[in-house]
């Protein structure tokens, strides 16, 4: 693990307690953005104070900036305020939509990964970047649809939106995994594809295998412990990553003992020192060669 | 292709059960409804059904709570 690498978790209120008993097993915590959208100043003036605790970075969930249509002023207006007021060191949103017309969906959806959508999501950074200040990480989300309309791949598409808009990449490794087993890639092979040199946060999750009419298909649902394939992947991105890596764990409900959380809290750091250490040695040997 | 009204088709598609039963029973008559051009039209036919039911789903469930663990089990798709 490099000396920079940080392993934290993802701030919920059933959580909280917990968090602040350990903190010293826990680098950095993940609050939801949106959660704070009506808090008051003193709410946020409290969520702040977290950070004199424990490094904060802030998440976003309803922006749905991957889209061909303009997200509103006062969706990223009451974003900024959060972002504002908490000061997290990083924020992210995701590579989806949301919202078309009059139909709010409810949840992050996979936009037909086309030039329109590429056009309109970097459109829609440069004007989150404007009034928020700074530019998000963005996040790759699962889709249990391999979105129709689609003419490019989700690696290419999200490669061509985070170089136009020079953003950070948040790799969410359950999502990626998702992804690849539910159409048919090797998810390894699938994570190269990715611009991994834009990666600055990283998800771990959990997730379900759901059967309907006879296919098959991984659900990530945020409730089950991270698989093992999710710490061989971060292992094998910290060995091909130089840059410091943000490893959160996300759980949003099903909460098993905390002792449990630290433990797979413990498993992401053991995977990222395993792949720093094969980083070194593969430095090592081209050296002495 | 994917235009606004593509997306807009897609997160009707998503959010509406009624119209989402509308297409999955009578797909053509519905897409030649929804004003899409004929690459939009040739792509919502060529959709993934079982696919988008569990996408359908999942968001309804999302919607009706953000309570995911019971509920996500339930049907119409069954845990494995």
């Amino acid at each position: 693990m490099s000396s920079q690498d940080r392993v934290g978790l993802g701030w919920r209120d059933a959580l909280a307690a917990s968090i602040y008993l350990h903190l010293d097993s826990i680098d950095v915590v993940e609050v939801i953005l949106d959660d704070y959208f009506n808090a008051s100043g003193r709410q946020l003036r409290a969520l702040r104070s977290l950070g004199r605790d424990v490094p904060v970075i802030g998440h976003g969930v309803t922006l749905g900036l991957a889209s061909a249509s303009p997200v509103a002023p006062h969706r990223i207006e009451r974003l900024a305020r959060v972002i504002n007021a908490v000061e997290p060191q990083i924020w992210s949103e995701h590579l989806a939509f949301v919202r078309s017309g009059c139909y709010e969906i409810g949840h992050l959806a996979a936009p037909p990964r086309a030039h329109s959508t590429l056009e309109g999501a970097v459109s829609n950074i440069e004007i989150a970047h404007r009034t928020v200040g700074t530019l998000p990480a963005l996040e790759n989300i699962a889709t249990l649809i391999d979105p129709p309309g689609s003419t490019m791949s989700e690696p290419s598409w999200a490669t061509q939106i985070t170089a136009a808009a020079g953003t950070p990449l948040l790799l969410d490794l359950h999502n990626l995994y998702a992804n690849a087993v539910n159409f048919g890639h090797d998810p390894l092979e699938y994570l190269q594809a990715f611009p991994l040199h834009r990666v600055q946060v990283v998800h771990i999750s959990g997730g379900v295998w759901i059967e309907l009419e006879g296919t098959r298909r991984l659900l990530d649902d945020h409730v089950h412990d991270v698989p093992d394939i999710v710490y061989t992947m971060l292992s094998w991105l910290a060995q091909h990553c130089s840059q410091p890596l943000t490893v959160i764990l996300e759980r949003d409900g099903h909460y098993p003992e905390f002792t449990s959380l630290l433990r797979q809290l413990q498993r992401a750091r053991e995977a990222l020192a395993s792949g720093r250490a094969r980083r070194s040695q593969e430095a090592y040997e081209l050296a002495v060669v | 292709m994917s235009s606004q009204s593509f997306e807009t088709f897609l997160a009707r598609l998503y959010s509406d059960r009624e119209y989402r039963e509308s297409f999955l029973g009578a797909p053509n008559r519905v897409v030649q409804a929804a004003g899409l051009d004929e690459q939009e039209q040739r792509a919502a036919l060529e959709m993934d059904r079982v696919g988008l039911r569990m996408a359908a789903r999942s968001y309804e469930l999302k919607r009706n709570g953000r309570k995911p663990r019971r509920s996500l089990l339930r049907l119409p798709w069954r845990a494995v």
